[in-house]
């Protein structure tokens, strides 16, 4: 793709020098006034011959690029959800369990991976900059992308369809590693969460379920099963929170509850501003602790 | 009938012109005719020259307000992290700059120029409907005030200026509405703009000015004109459906109930991408006229450059899905779309080649027009290149929606658009203003535009190739895009202090009244709208002189004199009416005097009910919305009756020159029948945009309409299909027995056609109701609806037509000489019955839909 | 009676005499051609899978014909042209006239050509319904 760029550019670069260098020419260097059948031959090559032909030439190059960047066909194994301002990413294990985790997509360096795209309520577009281009998921179709990583390391991630007022605060990150590392952390993300350990982490684990945050979230082997906001199972692995707006620590975490119709305008969870500093800090840590 | 032309010898030497006693006479004449009324009356007004300036000032104003909320976004995005506006706002404020730049600049201000200078270039003294310009101008002020108004109460809309749903249909508050029915308004008063400028290209150029010696600027008018006609009505078509979804629930765009969110990207981009066009052709049609003054040379190519417009108007069209490059479209339609992209840099670039060549052909004058131009053409061909690049699929997957797209459409406009018509300001202000503008002030404003507009827009294609999507209210720290964006901050505020500095030229001018006129055609012009006298006469054209060749002014040196003596057609008024001459759409030659309706309220108080109908349900006032759709009503039809179809003093008249012209015409002789015509295309393009969402459903679902859906009886749709067959035929008989002088027969047949219409109108309402189809439940019988909805409120029309001529009828207007009214009705029938009937076959014979196999 | 009505215009306005409508012949063409492979195009990646392997034979044919047709509708023009190929163009007579619109209706041509056969490269290098 950079070389595309690169090709495009220098081309596009050629010609406006060529056309400005043209038109300075016959405002102001001109020896003499031409000939007519000099200004018809200008525009008999430079305005037909030669752009018809570049024309030409650059679809011919460009048009068999697409089809071999598409997915191929065939269920995605990935599936990313858009929501209203954050990622839901599913992942379907060769054994038939399914791992929901959000904002953190884990793909396979060196290897081609498609993922499913939808959206359940407007139009997002997932674009991840340094990867590949964007693809947009549009509620009522399920669109496909084609990422093939070639260094491990991590990439930002981006909604690039304007989508609502915190459109801008909606990124995630793309997570490139080694199929081995991928499978090891795919298999620990399937497992249920962990306990809660501390006095402290006990008090927040009972006041998640008295708050009612089980309503909307999902933790494996508690009782909560709501769906509409992220899986928080593992939510202490990941390495941020809120749609890649914050770093993921005890602190922010308990920032987030309190605050968070500040810090991201118009999602769907409210601020529970009501609660005390000490409760706060009690359901962070027992969330920070779910690694 | 029409009473055909007649010309008698003429001699040259006893020309009535030689006496300057009658000359004095006739301009006294013509200036009380064409004075403006004076004080409060003066809003009465409807000539071209000062509807057409009050037009480009009210758009040159909303240029402003939008450039400062360009500046404030600019300010938000100087840093990262910034709080400046909050995202709400943010977003508020680049919908309503986007859609303000589009709809409230770019397209009014071709209409205001156009209508400002056109008919004088084309010698005609005014436009063919100077009440329909008023009226457009006044739907365009009262909509572009109330949408621009929503942001300064926090109430406008939040989606971007292309309102993708289902964002936008679910955006809370009045925002969409605003936008909806704001800005349908506004199109509204676009295709009235269309009908008018099409029509006077070719019906009001002056005796011999052919069709190959018309100024380019009138080639691109008309071209634009046309691509009006086809490019809005899919909008308005669209924003029928939207607001529908919006108001009523019909899920058109709800992807639950059968509908689809990318039916309104189509529906939006077959009309954005042509406009794109329509904003650019015009403007370069300025350069068109402007660079041959400058070199004091004929335009090379003129034949070219129609080529060019003509092409770029028709390939315009098959460019809207490279907007949708990343919505998941087959590569197959992705490729037709990247091909036709490419192929449109074509024409553009024969046109700018017969610019060069022009240059090339005569000597250049340093002048600042030319360097706005030089300006521009640097400007927009780096647009255009970029333009080639985003039109290479794979490479625009990775641009779509951000800062590089960004940085092209605003090469693109401000290189096509913008600088053009500054150039044409400082071109035109000693025609326009009564004054040239400063030239020390001109440079500034030039040099510091150039380079603040390279410095805010030329790193943006990089802050979006390293990862800044468009739209975003803040972005972080820390990852590359904090010096480009600071970059691009500064170079706004210097563009914005150039565009000032023109304004306060422009201003000062105005209240100051500076010296520098600088006499009559300082620029030693070649075409017909720097006849105009200084200093400045009301009358358009002293004269219609006859032209012989495409610079008339450089070509026949006596022909200034001739034209000062009244040595052309109409050189009087005696009749104290406003006059211009039609002539023959390809040779130009005189066929009829029209007469022009002299000032008059009625167009400003149509506009100010149609705005009621408008602005109203936005705050779901429906009561008020109704009662002034009503006052709207009787406005436009007083404006019908008087003015429109009169009966002339005598049949013909004598012209001068030895020329004698009817002064009536109907059927296809009369400009009205014209723009019956052209208006009635612009409504066929909609419905044709409703019957493709019903198709482009029938693609999307495997089965269509959806099982379960009810069948509707064959007796409602065979009903409505039979009456509106006899609507058809009554109004033809109507015509046949007018035309036979059976006046109780028509009026018979016009009662038949006004019920049959009444008929198949309730009829086709009927069928959809009877069957039970519930527009809510699902896309399927929401189209349904729409679509017998929309042939519905035609018949009424039709009805309405029917009665009006009744009317006309019974008080005598109507005769077998003088049936104007009744050939447009029927020639509204003649679209509104295969509406109809194309709307029972999508109903009824559809496979699937209850009656097909 | 009615015959009076279509008067003067109505001559200049038939397509045989080099009218305007000869002007938009070629480009309507393109203009068919390209709706036509792009919804046969959408209707066979949409509902036909049986319809996708054929997409290149038809979309090859429809071009040919629109190539034909263009050349077709374009001859009276050529015809005028080639009558007198140095005749100015802006002379204000009905010759120049005459003689300005076959120019721009055969320039027109030329680029509808491009821009038809243009439109069938994608049959050719980017067939995918994906």
């Amino acid at each position: 793709m950079a070389a595309l760029f690169w090709v495009l550019g220098a081309a596009g670069a050629i010609i406006w020098t060529v056309m400005m260098a043209l038109l300075l020419y016959a405002l102001y260097f001109k020896p003499r006034i031409h000939a007519e059948r000099t200004a018809s031959l200008l525009v008999w090559i430079g305005g037909l011959a030669i752009p018809a032909t570049g024309i030409v030439v650059l679809v011919i190059y460009t048009l068999p690029m697409m089809p071999s960047l598409r997915a191929q066909a065939g269920q995605p194994t990935i599936e990313v959800v858009g929501e209203l301002y954050w990622w839901r990413v599913r992942y379907r294990l060769s054994d038939g369990r399914v791992v929901e985790t959000a904002n953190e997509l884990h793909l396979p360096v060196g290897q081609r991976t498609d993922l499913a795209l939808t959206s359940p309520d407007v139009i997002h577009s997932l674009w991840i900059p340094a990867l590949a281009g964007k693809m947009d998921m549009i509620p009522g179709r399920t669109n496909r992308i084609a990422l093939e990583p070639e260094r491990e390391g991590r990439y930002g991630g981006i909604c690039a369809e304007l989508c609502g007022e915190s459109h801008s605060f909606m990124r995630f990150e793309a997570v490139v590693q080694s199929p081995d590392a991928l499978a090891r952390w795919l298999g620990a993300q399937a497992a249920d969460a962990n306990p809660p350990a501390t006095p402290e982490e006990k008090r927040g684990a009972a006041l998640f379920h008295e708050t009612g945050c089980g309503a909307c979230h999902t933790i494996r082997g508690t009782q909560a099963e709501g769906r509409s906001g992220p899986d928080l199972t593992h939510v202490g692995s990941r390495e941020r929170i809120a749609g890649g707006l914050l770093p993921n620590n005890q602190g922010t975490l308990a920032g987030w509850i309190a605050a968070s119709q500040d810090l991201k305008p118009g999602n769907k969870m409210p601020s529970f501003a009501v609660l005390p500093g000490d409760d706060l800090r009690a359901l962070a840590a027992y969330l920070a602790a779910l690694k | 009938m029409n009473p055909p032309p007649q010309t008698r010898s003429f001699d040259p030497a006893q020309d009535p012109q030689d006496d300057p006693a009658l000359r004095e006479a006739q301009e006294h004449r013509l200036r009380q005719v064409w004075a403006s009324p004076t004080g409060w009356r003066r809003l009465f007004e409807t000539n071209n020259s000062t509807i057409g300036l009050w037009y480009t000032a009210t758009a040159f104003s909303f240029f402003l307000f939008a450039g400062v909320l360009a500046l404030l976004m600019r300010v938000q995005l100087a840093q990262p992290g910034a709080s400046f506006l909050s995202p709400g706002v943010y977003n508020q404020a680049l919908t309503v700059h986007g859609s303000a730049m589009m709809f409230l600049f770019a397209v009014p201000m071709f209409e205001a120029i156009a209508m400002l200078l056109m008919p004088q270039m084309i010698g005609a003294r005014d436009l063919p409907f100077p009440r329909l310009s008023a009226f457009g101008f006044w739907c365009f002020l009262f909509g572009g005030v109330f949408f621009w108004g929503s942001i300064l109460f926090n109430a406008a809309p939040q989606s971007g200026w292309f309102m993708y749903p289902p964002m936008a249909t679910r955006e809370a508050g009045i925002g969409a509405d605003v936008w909806l029915l704001g800005l349908s308004f506004i199109e509204v008063a676009s295709i009235a703009a269309a009908v008018e400028l099409i029509v006077g290209v070719l019906k009001c150029r002056a005796p011999g000015m052919r069709i190959n010696v018309m100024p380019l600027y009138g080639w691109y008018v008309l071209v634009v004109g046309v691509m009006i006609l086809f490019a809005f009505p899919p909008l308005i078509a669209g924003d029928i459906l939207f607001e529908l979804n919006r108001a009523m629930g019909w899920p058109f765009f709800d992807a639950a109930k059968g509908g689809d969110p990318l039916l309104w990207q189509h529906l939006f981009w077959i009309f954005g991408h042509p406009e794109v066009y329509i904003v650019f052709l015009p403007s370069i049609a300025l350069a068109a006229m402007i660079v041959p003054t400058i070199v004091r040379t004929p335009i090379f190519g003129y034949s070219w450059i129609v080529l060019a417009a003509v092409g770029t108007g028709f390939l315009s069209f098959g460019l809207w899905v490279h907007h949708m490059f990343t919505t998941g479209l087959p590569s197959i339609s992705i490729g037709f779309f990247s091909a036709a992209s490419q192929a449109v840099a074509l024409p553009t670039g024969v046109q700018l080649f017969c610019f060069i060549a022009t240059l090339m052909l005569g000597r250049v004058r340093r002048s600042l027009p030319m360097l706005w131009i030089i300006g521009a053409f640097a400007i927009f061909v780096l647009g255009g290149l970029t333009g080639m690049m985003v039109a290479v699929a794979p490479f625009d997957w990775v641009a779509h929606d951000t800062y590089f797209v960004v940085a092209h459409l605003h090469y693109v406009l401000i290189g096509g658009m913008l600088f053009p018509i500054i150039a044409g300001i400082y071109y035109y202000a000693p025609l326009v203003l009564g004054r040239t503008l400063s030239e020390r002030a001109g440079r500034w404003a030039f040099w510091l535009g150039l380079v603040g507009f390279n410095v805010t827009f030329f790193p943006m294609h990089f802050t979006g190739l390293s990862g800044m999507p468009r739209r975003v209210a803040t972005y972080p720290a820390g990852i590359g895009l904090e010096t480009l964006n600071l970059i691009s901050t500064i170079g706004a505020f210097i563009f914005a202090f150039a565009i000032g500095i023109i304004a306060a030229d422009i201003l000062l001018g105005l209240f100051r009244k500076r010296t520098g006129d600088a006499g009559r055609n300082p620029w030693g012009a070649g075409t017909l709208e720097w006849l105009a006298e200084r200093p400045m006469q009301p009358w358009g054209m002293r004269c219609a002189p006859e032209v012989s060749s495409r610079y008339p002014l450089w070509d026949d040196p006596d022909f200034v004199r001739r034209y000062d003596e009244g040595r052309g057609l109409l050189p009087d008024a005696r009749e104290g009416r406003r006059e211009t001459v039609l002539t023959t759409v390809l040779d130009a030659r005189p066929i009829q005097i029209q007469r022009l309706p002299a000032p008059s309220p009625l167009p400003m108080l149509s506009a100010i009910g149609l705005a009621g109908l408008f602005i109203f349900p936005t705050f779901h006032w429906t009561i008020p919305a109704m009662i002034s759709g009503a006052f709207a009503a009787v406005f436009v039809l007083a404006w019908l009756w008087t003015g429109t179809n009169d009966i002339p003093e005598a049949p013909t008249k004598d012209a001068g020159r030895g020329i004698t012209l009817p002064l009536h015409a109907s059927g296809p002789s009369s400009i009205g029948w014209w723009a019956v015509f052209i208006t009635m295309t612009g409504s066929s393009t909609a419905f044709a945009s409703l019957v493709f969402a019903y198709f482009y459903y029938w693609t999307i679902h495997p089965v269509w309409p959806p099982a379960g859906t009810p069948v509707m009886s064959a007796f409602w749709p065979g009903i409505a299909a039979a009456a509106a067959l006899a609507h058809w035929a009554s109004m033809f008989a109507a015509r046949r027995a007018t035309d036979r002088s059976r006046p109780g027969l028509a009026r018979l047949a016009m009662v038949v056609g006004a019920a049959t219409a009444l008929l198949s109108a309730s009829a086709l309402m009927l069928g959809p109701w009877s069957a039970g189809l519930d527009p809510k439940s699902h896309a399927y019988p929401a189209t349904i609806w729409v679509l017998a909805g929309w042939s519905a409120a035609h018949l009424l029309l039709g009805m309405v037509a029917a009665l009006y001529c009744l009317a006309r009828s019974l008080v005598g207007r109507i005769s077998a000489e003088f049936d104007g009214d009744l050939w447009n009705a029927t020639l509204f029938a003649h679209f509104t019955v295969p509406t109809v009937l194309v709307t029972l076959a999508v109903m009824r014979l559809f496979p699937g839909s209850g009656g097909g196999p | 009676m009615s015959r009076d009505k279509t008067s003067a215009d109505g001559a200049e306005l038939r397509p045989d005499e080099g009218s305007l409508f000869g002007l938009i012949l070629a480009p309507t063409t393109w203009a068919l051609h390209f709706l036509a492979v792009y919804g046969l195009a959408a209707v066979a990646c949409a509902r036909g899978t049986k319809l996708q392997p054929a997409i290149p034979i038809w979309i090859g044919g429809l071009t040919c014909v629109a190539l034909l047709a263009i050349i077709l509708v374009s001859l009276p023009a050529w015809r005028e042209f080639q009558r007198e190929r140095n005749r100015r163009t802006d002379k204000a007579d009905p010759e120049g006239r005459a003689h300005f619109l076959a120019h721009a209706a055969l320039l027109l041509a030329g680029l509808s050509l491009f821009a038809t056969a243009l439109q069938a490269l994608p049959a050719l290098f980017a067939v995918s319904c994906r």
